[in-house]
């Protein structure tokens, strides 16, 4: 392999030789259209520069298209800039007239300053564009950080309850020493059997989440899931089929969801009936998802809900949302529906296979 | 009058809801009567063949029968598709039962809060009754509108605004207390909405049944569940003229 900056000496010369090239050529062949003409020459030989320039870029960094754009447009911006300097140079002197003689040098005065623009501009972008990777992967390390740190707390808690379970089946053997089965019976239906039955709706719930293939998401409810049932709350989760594709990006959904999820929690824990639903559903023309929490009486005005800074749970608050208005206008296929029941709160999405 | 049925599988449920459903109708006097209560799902379903008026179901959810009730209430539906179906159930199978069948605009009462049953079907009589009186009326319309490929029907009366979304070509139906999005632009359904909707602004529509009060000065409409809609300076004159109507 060719070490990277040898690669984009060897573009430089290239281009400066083909600009080189193309300066001359194009001399030739607009000796005759007038004044302009050395503008023209430098003009064309510019854009030559920027076209070959976004070729590289694009087999270099095999980006989406509209970056290029962008990209090109700069460098457009870079071309007027110069040729405004080389105008300005041209004509730069005292009786105004035209040096033929320095017009070679001029020109290349614009082109070696169009090559430093072009670099600062490029050495710029990839600087800010490695700033935002770097954001991304200390987010996604927190995330995970906090994923692990939670699966020790649940590792511990298994532990825990490990140890109460063998307490639990020793103080059943003193009741098989006494012969007191009367006792025993009771003992057991009233300590045993809600004890392991409590761990396995969590573990039940939890196994479920297999069925959901797009390991962002699973993480995500996963941690909402371990957040509800520190909260003691009766999560039931509805997720039979496999959930494979979903048709929005995963980090919009998956802060959708963070969203709803929070809030049906934090809703949730107030309530006596301590209760949430999260149904993963999918169906011909797409995924639903349900989450469903039991509330206070209080109601909630519907309408204000998604206004910026609305909260029942005082200042400050109310941005979330807020934000999932916001990711839910990109998406002309995802349908959203809120629902109050008595003291039921719902939220829905659907989210249609294709534009519809 | 208004015909009721009943099919719970346990006999003793039956009669509870059935002694409920009759004293309500006494103490309000109603123009109903239960005229089955029944175990079998197959009976509900011979006896309700021969009958043409449209109907109130109360129907249990989970029947130790091959038929349960969501079964059934699909197999009334055909038979009767304008009646109403109020599931009886608990709370925890409701939503998740509600949700894998996607359906809509039914009602349901929960087994579990007891103290609550004798209310939560009195306001499911009244509702049938309010909207059995409209439809013989003929005011009863349906707006129709569409989620992915499926065409829902949604009971024009229940609805107090219907407003555009950021997104083009998707909506937002505001009921009493919930909010629906689907794939229909303004345009599109104002067509077949009835006279009691009014255009307030190009991208708001209010049912003037649902208005509580109108602010000219600041051109707020407010409506009877807390929502606030502008109304556009040209659309002042006609608002007023409805408002005045009513």
């Amino acid at each position: 392999m060719i070490p990277r900056r040898l690669e984009i000496l060897m573009v430089v010369v290239s281009e400066i030789f083909l600009c080189y090239w193309i300066y001359w050529y194009s001399k030739e062949c607009l000796g005759t259209v007038g004044i302009y003409r050395a503008e023209m020459q430098m003009l064309i030989g510019l854009i030559a520069i920027l076209v070959v320039d976004n070729i590289f870029f694009l087999l270099w960094e095999k980006e989406k298209v509209k970056k290029i754009w962008s990209v090109f447009s700069i460098g457009l911006l870079e071309c007027i800039i110069c040729l405004m300097i080389y105008r300005w140079l041209v004509l730069n002197n005292e009786q105004g007239i035209y040096h033929r003689e320095r017009e070679f040098l001029y020109s290349v005065v614009c082109l070696v300053l169009f090559l430093i623009m072009d670099t600062l501009f490029s050495f710029f972008f990839r600087v800010r564009k490695k700033n935002a990777e770097l954001r991304k992967k200390e987010e996604e390390k927190a995330v995970l950080e906090d994923y692990n740190s939670r699966l020790e707390k649940l590792y511990k808690e298994i532990r825990g309850f490990k140890h109460d379970y063998i307490n639990l089946l020793s103080s059943l053997y003193l009741y098989i020493e006494e012969e007191n089965y009367s006792d025993m019976r009771t003992y057991f239906l009233e300590h045993i059997l809600p004890s392991g039955q409590n761990l396995a709706k969590e573990d039940q719930a939890i196994g479920k989440l297999s069925n959901i293939k797009q390991p962002d998401i699973k993480g995500l409810v996963y941690l909402k899931l371990i957040n509800a049932f520190h909260e003691h709350l009766q999560v039931q989760v509805d997720l039979k089929e496999e959930i494979t594709s979903i048709f929005m990006e995963s980090e919009d959904l998956v802060r959708v969801l963070g969203i709803f999820l929070d809030n049906a929690i934090e809703a949730a824990k107030e309530t006596e009936e301590k209760y949430l639903y999260l149904g993963f559903l999918s169906a011909e023309d797409g995924v639903y998802i349900r989450i469903e929490n039991s509330m206070m009486e209080k109601s909630v005005d519907l309408t204000q809900l998604c206004k910026y800074g609305y909260s029942t749970k005082g200042n400050n608050r109310g941005v979330g949302l807020y934000g999932v208005e916001q990711i839910l206008a990109k998406y002309s296929n995802v349908l959203q529906s809120t629902e109050q029941k008595g003291k039921r709160f719902v939220q829905e999405l659907k989210i249609y296979r294709r534009e519809l | 009058m208004l015909p009721i049925f009943l099919c719970d599988d346990v006999e003793e449920n039956l009669l509870h809801i059935r002694n409920i459903i009759e004293k309500q109708i006494f103490i309000e006097e109603l123009d109903m009567k239960v005229v089955c209560a029944t175990q079998y799902p197959e009976k509900l379903l011979s006896v309700i063949k021969n009958s043409s008026k449209p109907a109130l179901y109360f129907l249990d959810v989970e029947m130790k029968h091959e038929m349960n009730g969501f079964c059934l209430a699909e197999k009334i539906r055909e038979i009767d598709p304008r009646g109403f179906v109020v599931f009886i159930t608990a709370h925890e199978e409701m939503s998740y039962l509600a949700f894998r069948y996607q359906l809509e605009a039914m009602d349901y009462i929960s087994k579990g809060q007891t103290q609550e049953i004798p209310e939560r079907i009195l306001e499911c009589l009244k509702n049938a009754q309010r909207r059995l009186v409209s439809k013989n009326n003929n005011v009863h319309k349906v707006l129709k509108v569409s989620a992915g490929e499926k065409i829902m029907l949604l009971s024009q009366e229940d609805i107090y605004c219907i407003s555009t979304c950021a997104t083009a070509h998707k909506i937002k139906v505001y009921l009493r207390d919930s909010v629906y999005e689907y794939f229909n632009t303004l345009q599109e359904i104002q067509q077949q909405l009835s006279e009691e909707f009014c255009q307030c602004h190009k991208s708001c529509i209010v049912n003037m049944q649902y208005v509580a009060s109108f602010q000219e000065k600041e051109r707020k409409l407010h409506l009877k569940n807390g929502q606030v809609c502008h109304v556009a300076v040209r659309k002042i004159r006609a608002v007023r003229e409805r408002i005045q109507l009513i």
